[in-house]
């Protein structure tokens, strides 16, 4: 069918902006504020007010859907918990850590001796008790993937990172070029799948340029490049580019498995040093702040630090007529309140200026529906929700929308209709409530 | 701390663009009309100065009748936007909500609609019912069901066409003072003769080729295929219209012309391109059926709507008693436009599954019917089974 | 008002806009609908003046001439007294690099209708009439078929400087021809006085020549003529006797010496009646009446018709005649001595009143007898009202 194929559309990446600085390792921050919540699930804490914890430690878990699992990502002593702004634009309780600055690590982190020998199962038990979760944006917990009964192909490892201004992988991979191979060697192996692949995208040279010298100490690894267009590293995209093949629901009726390149890097620590998912990639970026970076920080570290780090906001900042977002401009989440942390969800955090202008009512000329990856028609599913008519959002696969935003991108007359859909799929999954 | 604006995903959007969004999509459709506009100006006023048989006054007249067309239109619609909002009542409101509603462009369309001579007053009637009725009673921009233009062109057209007559029109400057052709325009001699032959319908206005070119007698903006086509072309490059539409509209007027030219015993090639070539059908083909508020939305629907626009235009011009088809046809498809864009969605998202072949198979159906009965209306099959009836008597 | 004024102002400028462009643009609109049919009449001249160029066969340019009606009365054509004028419609100059080269006359004659509109081209350099055309004619087709391309010919390339300046009538149009002949005329007297064009003087025409039948008179003088002539185009009626001289004037001047012989010398070769036969004798007591006309060989026939009583009806008649019949034709002459051609005629005309088919070697005196017997008859039927 014509209507199978993802196509894409170039958008203006802005990367340069924070491309050209170098990446800043900021591990020590004075406090960190660990998250009680993974995705939707509210976690348990497993500390107390007043512990000692040391870096590594598990701090809160959860067993069920899955089984969540978070590490203190400081050392230091539990101060309070206290309600903190998360990436998700809600506020939600957190704990809050005073670093002691010793850098004491737990007892589980170790050198792994015999990394070769490791079995698939002692592997995949590994991403569990590490608490390894995408660190693409998504946080599904990775151990789930792995623990398919489908037969796994290959593993593929996305570097494409297609939002624009966001940088942070492309900084992490050329940083650790080397620990991303090592890490996606693992991962085929957890997967028992024979080949992995990295995919880029083709005009981020750098990026294949420094895994040249290792490639060839990985031969089951190939490099794919993608073409530079918006959504390119939505999961669908990549498998359909790489295996030709498409699905349904989860990649593994594919035969692959995704896997965001520095949920890789920091797997190639989980199964080397024990170390647990205690750290992440962040980029603060965008018109609004003076010079932008990326981070390597510990998971709860407060973006005002990194923000002063930066420079501070341009001058003359007028927060109100700049968006303060959560993840990428073209996904993220407008938070009210400069007060986040940094959980394994954030990945980025965009200050750019508010445009306004004065817009015409929808003239039907389609441009969302031509640009929709998943051939949806935002206009008709938009129609249908104004009415609560169920049976047509279910007509119109309203619960496929992936929220890529697209179609509000593209819209000539400014019409908020990632917006709508995202309600009509919504109210499509809560049944018509 | 500080409070940061709110807003919702994608914060990123093309219309912060420059050259980006609604206000660049209907200036690209003004400029895709210039060449129209030019070449009625040359071929009503200009070239028919230019051979010395008019005034200069008379020269300006056609394109101060199409600016007329624009400028009442806009008038029209700021004095509602006076009327019906009480707030805002200042010419700096007024002028905004004009800049937003894009008042001017169906005034234009509609005045390339109507013929030169045709009296102001008439086409103040025209613009008040276009833009008042066809429009902004519908709640303005974006919510019209009915092409404004062709609304208040369809109107006047039923009511007001012997005024226009009396007062000259039908006949453009140029056929009334240089060759002083003694008919109509040559769909109307088609739909008095309802005959297909070469020497009634296309010698007296000269060759295929002046159909082309637009040297023929007609309204002001209809005849010049070729300035058309190069607005056309500049608005599929400039990606506003999707070519498909247009082509399956006159492909499918080109084929059924051909087949009912075939019929009546002339296969020759020369009635399907008359057929195109005459009346409003490139026009309506460029600039109305890829109209996009009242067209379908997505690449089904476009094509479903051009598929059908054709076939009504030839039912039309053939058993209709109005010589051109192709208005009644696309107001008559107009009222489709939203089933079109609900069942075209369901068949694209469910990718020809049951419920959309089912809607595909009967829409295809129906057009068959009427094809078939197009056909057989047009070569007057009926008489044969006369004798039948009289026998079952 | 102020504060009406300070709210509405917007709305009270958009409708005053709207009322402006009602006002003016439907003037300009409605001037525009005019036009077209100023147009039209610009078209109309155009094509009419392309078609007196065509007419003229020469120049470029077509000017009004604006001249006056010439007072010149001419005879009706179905009439021997009643005059009327001719109406001069319109005159054009026709310009070739701006000098006059024809003059157009647009003329309304009478035929068997009045208003025969015809335009007359006359070359102004070789005072020649190019060609006419008719613009306009009430004449049916049946007075109008026979005129033939012959008939216009004599109209085309017909110079002015003619004394006699005739055109042959069209048996079964005669009406038609005398107009454009009148036309034609009345062309020439404007010519001569809008371009100082002298008119041959030494110029007659008979306009037509009638039998006289009245018994007390018709001896002495047997014909009566109606003859325009000289520079003033004088209008003469006259008798003329049978050597064809003027005898007696009924109406007009009585022409000099000059025009009595050259009508003595022409009155012969005219065709609008037999000039040549003539009544000799007539006895009313005895109801004998004599005719007597020239045939074969200069010689005469004389014939004597005895009359009823009623005098519409011949009962007898006694011929004298001196014919040698002749083969001057190929078959030559193959019946009886002389009289028996006459006698073979007598019989016939006393039988039933018709006449012989000409006798082949006598056909002279065939016809002789044949005008004797149409004399004969007219003369019955003029008096047969008595």
């Amino acid at each position: 069918m014509i209507f199978q194929k993802v196509k894409g559309i170039f958008i203006d990446g802005k990367k340069e902006m924070c491309k050209k600085n170098p990446l800043t390792e900021y591990l020590s921050p004075n406090k960190v504020y660990i998250p009680l919540i993974q995705r939707t699930s509210i976690l348990k804490p497993e500390v107390k007010v007043g512990d000692c914890v040391k870096i590594g430690q598990l701090v809160a878990s959860i067993d069920k859907p899955f089984s969540v699992r978070v590490h203190a990502s400081v050392s230091g002593t539990v101060v309070s918990i206290k309600k903190v702004w998360h990436g998700s634009g809600k506020m939600v309780d957190a704990i809050e850590i005073e670093n002691d600055l010793k850098n004491e690590l737990a007892e589980t982190i170790k050198e792994e001796k015999n990394v070769d020998k490791l079995t698939r199962e002692q592997l995949i038990e590994k991403m569990e008790l590490a608490g390894l979760t995408g660190l693409g944006g998504a946080g599904f917990p990775t151990h789930v993937k792995y623990k398919t009964k489908a037969k796994i192909d290959a593993v593929i490892i996305n570097a494409v990172e297609c939002e624009p201004y966001l940088t942070c992988d492309y900084h992490f991979i050329t940083n650790y070029p080397e620990k991303l191979l090592k890490g996606a060697t693992y991962m085929a192996r957890a997967a028992g799948a024979a080949k992995a692949y990295v995919v880029y995208k083709i005009n981020y040279k750098e990026i294949r340029e420094s895994m040249q010298p290792y490639l060839k100490n990985y031969p089951n690894i190939e490099v794919f490049p993608l073409k530079n267009v918006y959504p390119s590293g939505w999961e669908k995209y990549v498998v359909e580019q790489v295996t030709k093949k498409t699905y349904k629901n989860l990649p593994a009726e594919a035969g692959v498995i995704v896997n965001n390149a520095a949920t890789a890097i920091i797997y190639a620590d989980i199964v080397e040093k024990n170390i647990p998912q205690i750290v992440r990639p962040v980029v603060v970026t965008g018109e609004g702040v003076k010079v932008p970076h990326a981070f390597v920080v510990p998971i709860g570290t407060k973006v005002s630090e990194l923000v002063d780090i930066c420079g501070g906001y341009i001058d003359g900042l007028d927060p109100l007529k700049y968006n303060y977002i959560a993840g990428g401009p073209m996904t993220g989440k407008a938070i009210f309140i400069d007060d986040l942390v940094v959980s394994d969800t954030l990945g980025s955090v965009v200050i750019k200026p508010v445009i306004e202008g004065l817009y015409p009512e929808c003239l039907g000329c389609g441009r969302c529906a031509d640009v929709c990856p998943t051939y949806l028609t935002p206009t008709e599913i938009k129609k249908a929700f104004e009415r609560k008519d169920l049976k047509l959002l279910s007509d119109l696969n309203a619960n496929k929308c992936v929220e890529c935003g697209l179609c509000s991108y593209v819209c000539p007359s400014h019409i908020e209709i990632t917006e709508a859909v995202r309600k009509g799929k919504t109210f499509l999954l809560k049944g018509g409530k | 701390m500080a409070r940061f604006a709110g807003g919702k995903a994608p914060f990123l959007r093309q219309t912060d663009e420059k050259d980006y969004g609604t206000h660049v999509i209907m200036k690209d459709f003004i400029i895709a009309l210039l060449p129209v506009i030019l070449f009625a100006w040359y071929k009503n006023g200009i070239q028919v100065y230019m051979d010395g048989n008019i005034t200069f006054l008379e020269m300006l007249y056609p394109l101060f009748f199409i600016m007329m067309g624009g400028i009442l239109s806009s008038l029209m619609e700021g004095i509602f936007f006076f009327v019906t909002d009480k707030e805002h009542q200042s010419f700096h409101d007024i002028s905004q909500k004009l800049s937003l509603s894009f008042a001017a462009i169906p005034g234009i369309i509609l005045a390339l609609l109507l013929p030169l001579y045709t009296p102001i007053w008439v086409l103040i009637f025209a613009a008040f019912v276009a833009t008042i009725i066809g429009k902004m009673i519908f709640g303005g921009f974006g919510h019209n069901i009915f092409n404004p233009a062709l609304l208040g062109y369809a109107v006047v057209g039923f009511t007001l066409m012997g005024v226009i007559n009396n007062a000259g029109g039908l006949f453009n400057a140029s056929e009334v003072l240089v060759d002083s052709y003694a008919g109509a325009t040559p769909l109307g001699v088609l739909e008095s003769s309802k005959q297909i032959s070469y020497d009634l319908l296309v010698k007296p206005y000269g060759t295929l080729y002046d159909f082309f070119i637009g040297t023929i007698p007609g309204a002001m903006g209809e005849t010049g295929a070729l300035a058309i086509l190069f607005g056309g072309l500049y608005l599929v490059i400039k990606k506003i219209i999707k070519w498909y539409t247009p082509v399956v509209y006159v492909g499918t007027v080109f084929v059924l012309s051909w087949i009912i030219g075939a019929l009546s015993g002339d296969s020759g090639l020369w009635f399907p391109t008359y057929s195109i070539l005459s009346g409003g059908v490139m026009f309506a083909a460029v600039f109305m059926a890829t109209e996009p508020v009242t067209t379908p939305t997505n690449v089904i629907g476009k094509v479903f709507f051009a598929l059908f626009l054709g076939v009504f235009t030839v039912l039309f011009r053939f058993v209709g008693n109005l010589p051109e088809g192709v208005g009644t046809s696309l107001i008559f498809m107009n009222i489709f436009t939203l089933p079109i864009d609900k069942f075209t969605a369901v068949i694209r998202t469910k990718r020809f599954t049951k419920p959309g072949g089912l809607y595909f198979g009967i829409l295809t159906g129906l057009l068959i019917l009427l094809t078939v009965y197009t056909i057989v209306k047009a070569g007057n099959m009926y008489t044969i089974y006369l004798p039948f009836l009289g026998w079952v008597i | 008002m102020k504060k009406y004024l300070k709210n509405n102002y917007a709305v009270l400028t958009l409708s005053l806009l709207i009322v402006l462009i009602f006002i003016f643009g439907g003037m300009f609109s409605r001037y525009m609908t005019n036009q077209i049919d100023v147009h039209a009449e610009a078209e109309e001249l155009r094509v009419f003046n392309e078609s007196l160029i065509a007419l003229a066969g020469m120049g470029d340019e077509v000017v009004v001439f604006e001249v006056e009606q010439l007072t010149k009365e001419y005879l009706l054509p179905e009439s021997k007294t009643e005059t009327y004028q001719p109406e001069l419609l319109n005159a054009y100059k026709i310009l070739e690099n701006d000098e006059e080269v024809v003059v157009i006359y647009v003329i309304s004659t009478n035929g068997k209708f009045a208003g025969l509109e015809v335009a007359y081209a006359i070359d102004i350099e070789t005072k020649t009439l190019i060609d006419i055309k008719v613009m306009n004619s009430n004449e049916t087709p049946n007075y109008y078929v026979a005129l033939d391309e012959a008939f216009f010919g004599q109209l085309s390339n017909k110079t002015f400087d003619d004394a006699v300046f005739t055109i042959d009538a069209v048996s079964g149009s005669t009406y038609s021809s005398k107009a454009f002949e009148t036309g034609m005329k009345y062309a020439r007297e404007l010519f001569a006085r809008d371009f100082s064009f002298e008119i041959p003087y030494i110029v007659y025409t008979i306009n037509w020549i009638e039998r006289n039948y009245d018994s007390a008179t018709f001896l002495t003088k047997p014909f009566i003529a109606n003859i325009t002539y000289g520079a003033e185009n004088n209008v003469l009626e006259a008798y003329f006797d049978n050597k064809y001289n003027l005898v007696e004037v009924i109406s007009g001047v009585e022409p000099d010496q000059t025009y009595k012989d050259l009508f003595k010398n022409d009155f012969p070769k005219t065709s609008f009646i037999d000039v040549k036969t003539f009544i000799t004798a007539y006895d009313e007591t005895l109801r004998l009446i004599t005719i007597e006309t020239i045939a074969y060989g200069g010689k005469a026939v004389i014939v004597e018709f005895e009359l009823n009583a009623t005098l519409d009806q011949v009962v007898a008649m006694s011929i004298t005649t001196t014919q040698s019949y002749d083969s001057d034709y190929n078959e030559g002459y193959s019946g009886g001595a002389v009289p028996s051609v006459e006698n073979a005629y007598r019989d016939q005309y006393l039988l039933d009143g018709s006449y012989l088919d000409s006798i082949s070697g006598a056909t002279i005196t065939s016809n002789a007898m044949k005008r004797i017997f149409t004399l004969m008859d007219n003369v019955l039927t003029e008096w047969g009202g008595n």
